[in-house]
């Protein structure tokens, strides 16, 4: 399993934020993997039943792996890529991430 | 951008169709909504390395393919830098039809240059290569998080070199399931057993077939030497019953099953934190039908093959289709089928004439017929059981976009609805993010057999007029281009099974 | 196959006999095959297909009376919005039905002021009706454009899931003793010539001939067809709509929201595409934006060129929607009569028969109201509101039309 924390430095590592908690994941790695790799399997709730999920189909095709990134509201995380200081949050499986 | 031949889809078939048509002459644009050329079975890497290149969409050749290394074949790679062939890595095709004498392709996405050019893709022909996607029947605790289906578990592994868990049970029916265990445990995880629910019976039957394709042989082989180096155990008619866990899939409980995958009694619980499931795949059809393609539905599988001529031709003229969508056959007769696809492409264009064509065709034709004929022996090993009904319980999740329940399903099948629209309408399965990709043939699956009715009777969920989601601003400012005459099914009286409806 | 399961219902043939026969499964015939049975009557539902296969699916579920100019439809249209309360409280929230009011806005002051005088003109006919200014448009709707000068808001309009609708109102009537046969296409009717007009006594369809005391024609877009199938009449046209389906929000629009020139479109006669903006939440958290109008035959291809008219001036509405995910679109084919209002009642040839159709895009939210009416015509009782501007008979006039 990939681990966090390698060597520091840009190009090698990202540092970005998920829920608040400060990680690192290889450059490269998508969102998905980058919480994976971390030991996180879940970053969405769903609308309805409010249970969590994660990557499921992993080639954006199912949607299920759907996060909060920059304030951009339920995007694949498997498809797109962190880059340092992301500031990602769970997704409550919503297009919306303003004030209500 | 305007282009002589639009590509959809970077796979072996694309790719093959690209540098057919721009060896024969052709400008070509070559699309795919991934970061890097190779679709899944060249998955690339996308971590920075030697050899890729991510500008131009061609990454670092992949780690752990099953027993050997299953980079980019050079014969390939040489679209990356191509004269004649841009490369929009990281686009999706949201809308599509017919302009002028030719098409257009309405792009979102794209890095770079690429995002810029590829907003609208104006091309006098297309080439669709969009591909399959893994067919997944849904059981008690299949949404629970490290679930994951078997591509997913591969493309992790060959893109992020990340392993989706520590002890990963692989699962479900296919020839994927070999390749992925084996990869899995090359990379470095304990792969708690592979479990394919087609029993030996049929397997052993059928090695008259598989033994005409001596390569195939070879390659299952060495899976299966590699899975037994790692001690992993493989099992044939056996089924994921259950996943169990609080947060995440804790246990795996597999039963024993007959041909039909119903339940024989023995059941094995397996301690687990990832499985990789797959029950096969099915051909990606939205393109193919917003460019009025006909396509025809499959017998005992919920889904649908295009409809092509020996020159790789659509029912829509200029219209050329390869790969996947013309029939789950794997990567060696989309390349085959992609030559051809794309040397019509250039014929249709007038790159080529009809000597030319068949100089670059007639090579690949007799390929086409073994790898065809493969694929057709595929889809005998592994059918698709229905034992897997009876196991479901009132609440399990059979849409996963919409958390809609097995119990309601079957309450609104009671009501008597004539086709999947209507079963849509009635109970949310299929409106959700993922637009009926995961449910819809499991939903048509259930709905036939459970009104007694053939799958191509009860419709399908694969026409999606909007192909991916695309902001309102995004639908407000797109140029639809000249009115369109569309090919395809004419404006009718309206009577008859609406084999097309997008609801 | 899964054991234990109860064969659908309309899997059944139709009886060979019936007192009455509603052709058409969508909510106008689901509605009419109800409110019979609740009356007593002996009735067997046939379509073509299954429930909802038709135009039901391609609605937004509008239960309107801010749309109606002062007449007849606005009567029926007040009318049946009771009797949707009525049911939703029976239903118990099995449809979805909310009264959340439509807010009609206007774009300048020409407009605001038309719009002003239709509400007044409006509520004298019973339909309530709030003016709102600039800053009380904001109170109603925060995330409507600043620009707009004000509007109008229906506290009367409501909103319903119309196929789940429906589909309760076939369970009901099937409780009710209703018979429902599926997959059973009209393909004549038995007329027995008499004393100037023929009478209907049977229909023939493809899962066998029902005899029929009175056959009702709700068949929707399709009801010109089988009209002419049964020796009527009907000149009724497809009137094609689209709608598009955003990704799931928390609930940012309270109310139905359309534009005030939806009107004018509605009543035109126009064979150019109209659009005009419709924008309302659901309960799903989708926003479903409407609404074009267009003559195009039965093409169930949507026109992108259309979708991106629909979602420039949704946007114009709610800016917000700009940065919001379009997930499908999809069309519909409204009933359209020659003079815009339903037609409701006997046809002038062939008594026996009944229609009810030509709603043109108000079909759910008439449908109770045209239920009643068409019990009572058949009952011979006195009718719920007066049938003569809804008569079949009046058409005579749009002859060689359809």
């Amino acid at each position: 399993m990939t681990g966090s924390g390698a060597a520091t430095g840009s190009g090698v590592t990202v540092s970005f934020r998920y829920d608040g908690t400060a990680l690192t994941a290889p450059a490269g790695s998508t969102i998905a993997a980058a919480l994976i790799g971390n030991g996180i399997l879940a970053w969405r709730t769903t609308r309805r039943r409010g249970e969590p999920r994660g990557l499921f189909c992993g080639i954006g095709q199912c949607q299920d792996c759907l996060v909060d990134v920059n304030g951009s509201p339920a995007v694949r995380a498997c498809q797109v890529f962190v880059r340092d200081d992301d500031d990602v949050r769970p997704s409550r499986s919503v297009g919306w991430v303003g004030a209500d | 951008m305007r282009t002589e031949v639009a590509v959809v889809g970077a796979g072996p078939g694309g790719m093959s169709a690209a540098l057919a048509a721009a060896d024969a002459g052709c400008q070509v644009v070559l699309i795919d909504s991934a970061s890097a050329v190779g679709g899944q079975i060249y998955r690339q890497s996308q971590r920075p390395g030697p050899g890729g290149d991510a500008v131009a969409g061609v990454g670092a050749d992949a780690r752990g393919g099953a027993g050997r290394r299953r980079g980019l074949p050079a014969r390939l790679r040489r679209v990356a830098g191509h004269p004649r062939i841009t490369l929009a890595m990281g686009v999706s095709v949201w809308h599509a039809g017919p302009a002028g004498s030719g098409f257009r392709l309405h792009c979102t996405g794209g890095q770079g240059a690429a995002a810029d050019a590829a907003d609208v893709v104006d091309a006098r022909a297309v080439v669709v290569a969009t591909g399959a996607s893994e067919l997944v029947v849904p059981f008690p605790g299949w949404t629970l998080p490290g679930v994951v289906t078997a591509g997913a578990a591969q493309a992790m592994l060959k893109a992020q070199q990340t392993l989706i868990g520590r002890r990963i049970l692989v699962t479900g029916t296919g020839p994927l399931l070999l390749p992925v265990a084996a990869g899995l445990a090359r990379g470095g995880a304990r792969v708690a057993g592979v479990y394919e629910a087609a029993g030996i019976g049929p397997m052993l039957s059928g090695l008259p077939g598989i033994a005409r394709h001596p390569g195939k042989l070879a390659e299952a082989a060495g899976y299966a030497a590699a899975l037994a180096r790692g001690r992993v155990r493989a099992r044939s008619g056996w089924a994921l019953a259950e996943c169990r866990g609080r947060d995440r899939v804790e246990e795996a409980v597999l039963t024993r099953v007959d041909r039909h995958w119903r339940a024989s009694g023995r059941a094995r619980v397996v301690p687990v934190d990832a499985v990789a499931v797959s029950h096969g795949f099915v051909p990606v059809l939205d393109l193919s039908r917003a460019l009025g393609c006909r396509d025809e539905p499959l017998a005992r599988h919920p889904a649908a093959t295009v409809v092509v001529d020996a020159d790789q031709a659509t029912s829509t003229t200029g219209v050329f289709a390869c790969g996947e969508a013309t029939g789950v056959g794997g990567a060696a007769k989309a390349e085959l089928e992609g030559a051809v696809a794309g040397a019509a492409a250039a014929r249709h264009v007038g790159r080529l004439d009809e000597a030319g064509f068949r100089a670059r065709a007639s090579g690949a034709v007799a390929g086409i017929g073994r790898a065809r004929e493969f694929a057709a022996l595929l889809a005998r090993l592994y059918p698709l059981g229905d034992g897997w009904l009876a196991g479901l319980r009132a609440d399990t999740v059979v849409c996963r976009c919409e958390d809609v329940a097995w119990e309601e399903l079957t309450g609104a099948l009671a009501s008597g609805p004539s086709d999947l629209r209507s079963i849509k309408g009635l109970t949310r399965c299929g409106m959700g993010y993922c637009q009926g990709r995961v449910c819809g043939p499991v939903v048509q699956y259930a709905a036939a057999r459970l009104t007694g009715r053939r799958l191509d009777a009860v419709g399908d969920l694969h026409t999606r007029h909007i192909m991916t989601p695309v902001t309102m601003g995004r639908l407000a400012a797109a140029d639809a281009g000249e009115p369109d005459d569309a090919p395809g099914d004419a404006p009718g009286s309206g009577l008859g099974p609406a084999a097309r409806d997008d609801r | 196959m899964t054991a234990g399961l109860p064969p659908p219902r309309g899997a059944q043939d139709p009886p060979a006999t019936a007192e009455v026969v509603v052709i058409g499964a969508g909510l106008v015939g689901a509605a009419c095959a109800h409110a019979l049975a609740a009356a007593g009557r002996d009735v067997c539902v046939i379509d073509r297909a299954g429930p909802i296969a038709g135009t039901t699916a391609g609605g937004e579920g509008n239960i309107l009376v801010s749309d109606k100019v002062p007449g007849p439809e606005a009567v029926l249209a007040l009318r049946s919005a009771r009797l949707w309360q009525e049911l939703a409280d029976r239903a118990g929230g099995r449809f979805e039905f909310e009264r959340k009011g439509g807010v009609v806005v206007a774009h300048d002051d020409e407009q605001l002021a038309a719009l002003r005088a239709l509400a007044r003109a409006q509520r004298d006919g019973g339909v309530d009706a709030e003016l709102l200014d600039g800053p009380g448009l904001r109170a109603a709707e925060p995330h409507i454009s600043p620009g707009l000068p004000g509007g109008v808001f229906y506290p009367q309009d409501c909103q319903v899931q119309p196929m789940l609708a429906a589909a309760w109102l076939l369970d009901e009537a099937s409780r009710l003793g209703a018979h429902l046969a599926w997959g059973a296409d009209v393909l004549g009717g038995d007329v027995l010539a008499g004393q100037g007009d023929g009478r209907i006594i049977a229909v023939q369809t493809s899962r066998g001939r029902i005899a029929a005391g009175a056959v009702v024609n709700a068949a929707g877009p399709w009801s010109g067809l089988v009209a002419e199938r049964l020796g009527g009449r009907l000149p009724i046209r497809p009137r094609r709509g689209h709608i598009l389906v955003t990704e799931p929000l928390p609930p940012l629009i309270g109310h139905k929201v359309y534009e005030s020139d939806y009107v004018t479109t509605v009543m035109s006669d126009s064979d150019d595409v109209a659009c005009s903006a419709v924008v309302e939440g659901t309960r799903a958290g989708t926003v479903l934006i409407g609404s074009s109008r267009e003559f195009a035959g039965f093409d169930r291809r949507p026109s992108l060129r259309v979708l991106a008219a629909m979602a420039a001036r949704a946007t114009a509405i709610f800016p917000f929607l700009a940065g919001v995910r379009v997930l499908r679109s999809y069309v519909g084919f409204r009933p359209a009569s020659p003079d815009h209002l339903p037609i409701i009642g006997p046809d002038a040839a062939v008594s026996g028969l009944f229609h009810a159709s030509g709603h043109e895009g108000a079909g759910i939210g008439l449908a109770p109201a045209t239920a009643e009416l068409v019990t009572a015509l058949l009952a011979g009782s006195a009718p719920p509101v007066d049938p003569a501007p809804f008569a079949p008979a009046r058409l005579a006039a749009f002859e060689g039309l359809g």
